[in-house]
């Protein structure tokens, strides 16, 4: 059982991650605008190649300087000290400065204070994450530069019985003022808009596990081409 | 003219009676046999897709004859009477067809209408829901004596694997006829009917027909059938046909990015609670022919469905407690699309459809 339970997890975790980035999109577009780019190769001064799941940017144009975030999705708490310090670790260099963006900022570069660090979590572990992610940063140092939020992102039905996924940011700030009331509040996002989006989309920038590949070519891709009756279809 | 129908299918040019049509139409007027008729969507002659398609090597395969240019299908089971059926084109829809038979009705649904629905992925059967019922009762009422005598319900509990069925005589006209009370849950499965000979050359002299309706879009008629070809048949022609385009409008825009879906809308608050949610996607997989995976149920339901008959797959969301959205992903027929609405139909309760556009 516990292979299948790891399998499990495996195909979730990646699962959430696709559904975050999905929802994440969606929310910022809405809160401030901003656009998604998935797995952008981003440099550090040191010139070191990071990729953060997402980075999100609203063109400076619109209303002074443009939002700027680095989001990255993690579906749980990692249970090992060791896997603590590497997240550690992967979020302070995100929270550093970094090249790579499509916008110039209004200063011109990176600094760190210009842009927002997003962890994105499964809503049933945010209290963890809030509590151990901190704990985790201080320890090595100094913690992390730029501003940084737990957003936690929950399946979810509304009172009247439609699907919807809930986001809420667990601490931290996020430095546009509408997006961090709106999220410290709790933004729903009805699963209908999402519908067409969360059912075609099933991988994100990043390997997948093979079990998720196999599960997507078994029910959608190979019964359109390899039934031996296909020449038959009527349409 | 309402008797047009009729002449059509059962008369050639000159004037005669023919084939099958003939020999049930007699057995039925002598008050001994039941005429059954389903109506069928096809784009090729369903005489030669059943040819096509029926499983070798099975004792359910038919053998076909031709009689007076149409075909009559002739299915043999072992050690049981042949099942004749013959198949003729509508007049006003080129896509649908009839199949008559004489046989008994259990027959003619055990051995024909299951054999289309488990092995010929390309002739879809519209299932009715009740409104199309009411239309069809409604319309074969009229001009004639009809009054509404027995109905079939079902209610549903919130296991799909579970309803109550009952049968109520009832007396109204057919035209008042309004359905079985509204209740949450509850839908009609057949009705009956006597039809007076008012109107149509082509009822039996004397008593009056009986014609039965049922939602998987079968007729039985008894003692004439002026009213069955006269209008009834027509009316459902006309709405398996309107919703086959329908869905062929879906089914075309399934190789886009985002294709349109489909929003099956139920009477009832059938997805509210969780905690079934289990029994629900169980319900959606024991469609035949047809593979499931279950990406999650929690709170809501999302799977992907590979319909193995013609190689369509759909996306699968429950997103309200009433309501379904259908993705077809790829490639999805029209066929088979009707084949699944039936199902999910047949297993949560009467629906409406409805189009969602994808954009783009």
């Amino acid at each position: 059982m516990a292979g299948i339970d790891a399998a499990g997890a495996e195909i979730r975790a990646y699962e959430f991650t696709v559904e975050a980035i999905a929802c994440i999109e969606r929310a910022l577009g809405d809160l401030a605008g901003a656009g998604l780019r998935q797995g952008p190769r981003m440099r550090t001064p040191g010139g070191a190649v990071v990729t953060p799941d997402m980075t999100l940017e609203s063109s400076p144009g619109h209303g002074g300087a443009g939002y700027r975030a680095v989001g990255e999705a993690k579906a749980s708490f990692p249970r090992h000290a060791a896997a603590v310090d590497q997240m550690a670790r992967q979020v302070r260099r995100y929270g550093g400065e970094l090249a790579g963006w499509e916008y110039e900022a209004a200063g011109g570069g990176g600094r760190p204070s210009d842009h927002d660090v997003l962890v994105c979590v499964r809503a049933r572990h945010a209290p963890d994450f809030a509590a151990g992610l901190p704990a985790a940063l201080g320890k090595g140092g100094a913690g992390v530069e730029s501003p940084l939020s737990i957003i936690g992102i929950a399946r979810d039905k509304s009172d009247g019985g439609g699907g919807e996924f809930h986001l809420k940011s667990h601490s931290g700030t996020i430095s546009h003022a509408r997006a961090h009331d709106a999220l410290g509040r709790g933004w729903p996002i009805d699963a209908r808009s999402l519908a067409d989006e969360l059912d075609g989309t099933k991988f994100y920038d990043s390997r997948p596990p093979c079990r998720t590949s196999c599960t997507c070519c078994g029910s959608t891709c190979s019964p359109t081409s390899c039934t031996a009756r296909s020449s038959k279809r009527s349409a | 003219m309402a008797g047009r129908e009729y002449e059509e299918l059962l008369y050639e040019r000159g004037g005669r009676l023919q084939g099958l049509a003939r020999a049930a139409d007699a057995a039925a007027s002598a008050g001994g046999a039941t005429i059954s008729v389903a109506v069928l969507h096809s784009r090729r002659y369903p005489a030669r897709e059943i040819c096509e398609w029926a499983p070798d090597g099975d004792a359910r395969r038919p053998g076909v004859s031709l009689r007076n240019g149409r075909a009559v299908l002739t299915l043999n089971g072992r050690g049981r009477r042949p099942v004749r059926v013959a198949i003729v084109r509508s007049r006003g829809q080129p896509n649908v067809y009839y199949a008559l038979s004489d046989c008994p009705p259990a027959d003619f649904k055990a051995r024909f209408v299951s054999l289309l629905d488990d092995h010929i992925p390309t002739i879809s059967r519209a299932h009715l829901s009740n409104a199309e019922m009411r239309s069809i009762v409604g319309a074969a009422a009229e001009g004639r004596d009809a009054r509404v005598g027995l109905v079939s319900t079902r209610t549903r509990r919130a296991d799909p694997e579970k309803c109550d069925l009952r049968t109520d005589r009832v007396d109204v006209p057919a035209a008042e006829f309004s359905g079985a009370g509204d209740e949450e849950g509850s839908e009609i499965t057949a009705v009956e009917m006597r039809c007076g000979r008012a109107g149509s050359a082509c009822d039996a002299a004397g008593s009056p027909g009986m014609l039965t309706v049922t939602r998987d879009c079968r007729f039985e008629a008894r003692r004439g059938t002026g009213a069955l070809f006269g209008a009834a048949l027509p009316r459902a022609a006309d709405l398996a046909a309107g919703r086959a385009e329908k869905l062929r409008a879906i089914s075309r825009t399934a190789g886009r990015r985002t294709p349109d879906s489909l929003i099956v809308r139920f009477k009832g608050r059938v997805f509210a609670d969780d905690s079934k949610n289990r029994a629900r996607v169980e319900a959606i997989g024991s469609m035949p022919l047809t593979g499931l995976v279950d990406w999650h149920r929690d709170p809501f339901i999302h799977i992907a469905l590979a319909d193995y008959g013609d190689c369509s797959t759909y996306g699968i969301l429950a997103l309200a407690s009433d309501e379904l959205v259908i993705i077809p992903r790829f490639s999805a027929t029209d066929a088979s699309m009707s084949r699944l609405l039936n199902h999910v139909m047949e297993k949560f309760g009467d629906a409406a459809i409805e189009r969602h556009d994808g954009g783009s």
